[in-house]
């Protein structure tokens, strides 16, 4: 069955144009029919990590009733499809941006994904994107005001009767200070999708004349191994969950012996 | 003694495991006390109480349209009464009436669905989308108690 999943934070610069390119890359390589479509029509940047220069039509047009959603439709890397928003800035006031649920419906029976790159906020542009969807996929940090930013999202998608999938943690670095995957998920009362390491390899792949996403830059990196485990478990395909090397030594112990507790 | 060896090692490992996860932040316990709203409810005004509550709006106001209220989270019934005749008033005027937003003390929000007028008090004006989801709900509970 198709679906159209939003990708939604509240907090900015959590990463959610990144899991929507690479979540979309991991799902076509899995044989799955995928559509991106950019729906941060303020700030867009998708097409940007998409690789797509200056597309002449963009869901503006589709948003302001000037083209049809099959003609902004574009090829991406391996074999996923895009509609990227536009740049303008006096088209972006005019849109009507509820316009993009009808536009998503009319679409989903060409697709087994629909994956919405969601602005950052609440606002009503937020709020079209979540009331698109079919399931909301939540992204934050490990930090306090990207989980708070989160939960208000999940608050909204619970106003709206919009079903929320699950989250995704990104960034982890284990570093002090950090909120760990099962605290978030036990704060949000969500099931995690996985968690996406801090990496290096991502702020590189930002940095390139022509910038990639993670799985076409660097397809081995742990960063991109974890794209791909969530889109395993999205689609629902089975998992080899890999054995966790046997540690000794007195951490271990210790590490062992205050899990337990939690 | 089991007490004081557990915190002495819980600190020592927090520090020696640069870890520092094992509690809920407190700058995040306000947002956790949130439950979601159950719409729950044998009564139409109890319902509306709660969805008031849920969509975080002032009031909500429910008349057919002849102005007779159906249900309403304001003690002043001639509210509903007003916002019909309004409706109605205005629907002669413009024939594609969709909604009337009236900014007077927070926001006014009145529209039709099915054969019902919506009178809604919130302190921002919604958005088509916050509006459908309130009707959504509240066709839903009506379908249910017919």
């Amino acid at each position: 069955m198709s679906e159209i999943l939003t990708i939604a934070s509240g907090k900015g610069g959590v990463g959610k144009t990144t899991l929507t390119a690479n979540l979309g890359i991991a799902l076509s390589d899995l044989g799955f029919k995928v559509l991106l479509i950019d729906a941060d029509i303020a700030m867009s940047n998708l097409s940007l990590l998409i690789g797509l220069e200056n597309p002449p039509i963009t869901l503006h047009d589709i948003l302001l009733g000037s083209s049809s959603a099959q003609d902004a439709i574009y090829d991406g890397p391996n074999g996923i499809k895009i509609i990227p928003s536009g740049l303008s800035i006096s088209n972006y006031q005019r849109v009507d941006a509820e316009r993009l649920i009808s536009v998503a419906k009319s679409l989903i029976s060409d697709f087994d994904y629909i994956l919405i790159d969601a602005p950052a906020g609440i606002d009503k542009n937020v709020l079209s994107a979540i009331s698109a969807s079919t399931q909301v996929l939540l992204i934050t940090e490990p930090t306090s005001p990207s989980v708070a930013d989160v939960f208000k999202v999940k608050i909204v998608c619970e106003r709206l009767n919009q079903k929320v999938l699950g989250i995704v943690v990104n960034k982890v670095s284990s570093t002090k200070g950090e909120i760990s995957e099962k605290e978030i998920m036990k704060m949000l009362e969500l099931p995690s999708y996985g968690t996406i390491p801090y990496s290096a390899d991502i702020r590189e792949s930002f940095l390139l004349k022509k910038i990639k996403p993670i799985l076409i830059h660097n397809p081995n990196s742990p960063s991109a191994n974890s794209f791909r485990y969530i889109a395993i478990r999205l689609s629902g395909r089975e998992v080899k969950v890999k054995e966790e090397k046997k540690s000794s030594g007195f951490f271990s112990f210790l590490k062992k012996l205050f899990s337990k507790k939690k | 003694m089991k007490k004081i060896l557990s915190r002495f090692l819980t600190r020592l490992s927090t520090k020696m495991l640069n870890i520092d996860d094992l509690k809920t932040p407190k700058e995040l316990e306000p947002l956790l006390e949130y439950r979601p709203v159950n719409l729950c409810s044998k009564n139409l005004d109890d319902f509306l109480l709660k969805l008031r509550h849920k969509h975080i709006v002032n009031h909500i106001i429910v008349t057919d349209l002849e102005g007779i209220v159906i249900g309403s989270t304001e003690k002043d019934l001639r509210e509903g009464f007003k916002s019909a005749a309004m409706y109605n008033y205005i629907n002669t005027e413009i024939k594609e009436l969709s909604i009337i937003l009236i900014e007077s003390k927070g926001w006014n929000i009145i529209f039709k669905y099915s054969d019902n007028v919506y009178f809604i008090k919130a302190n921002d004006s919604l958005s088509r989308i916050e509006v459908m989801a309130i009707v959504k709900d509240l066709e839903n509970y009506l379908k249910v108690i017919k």
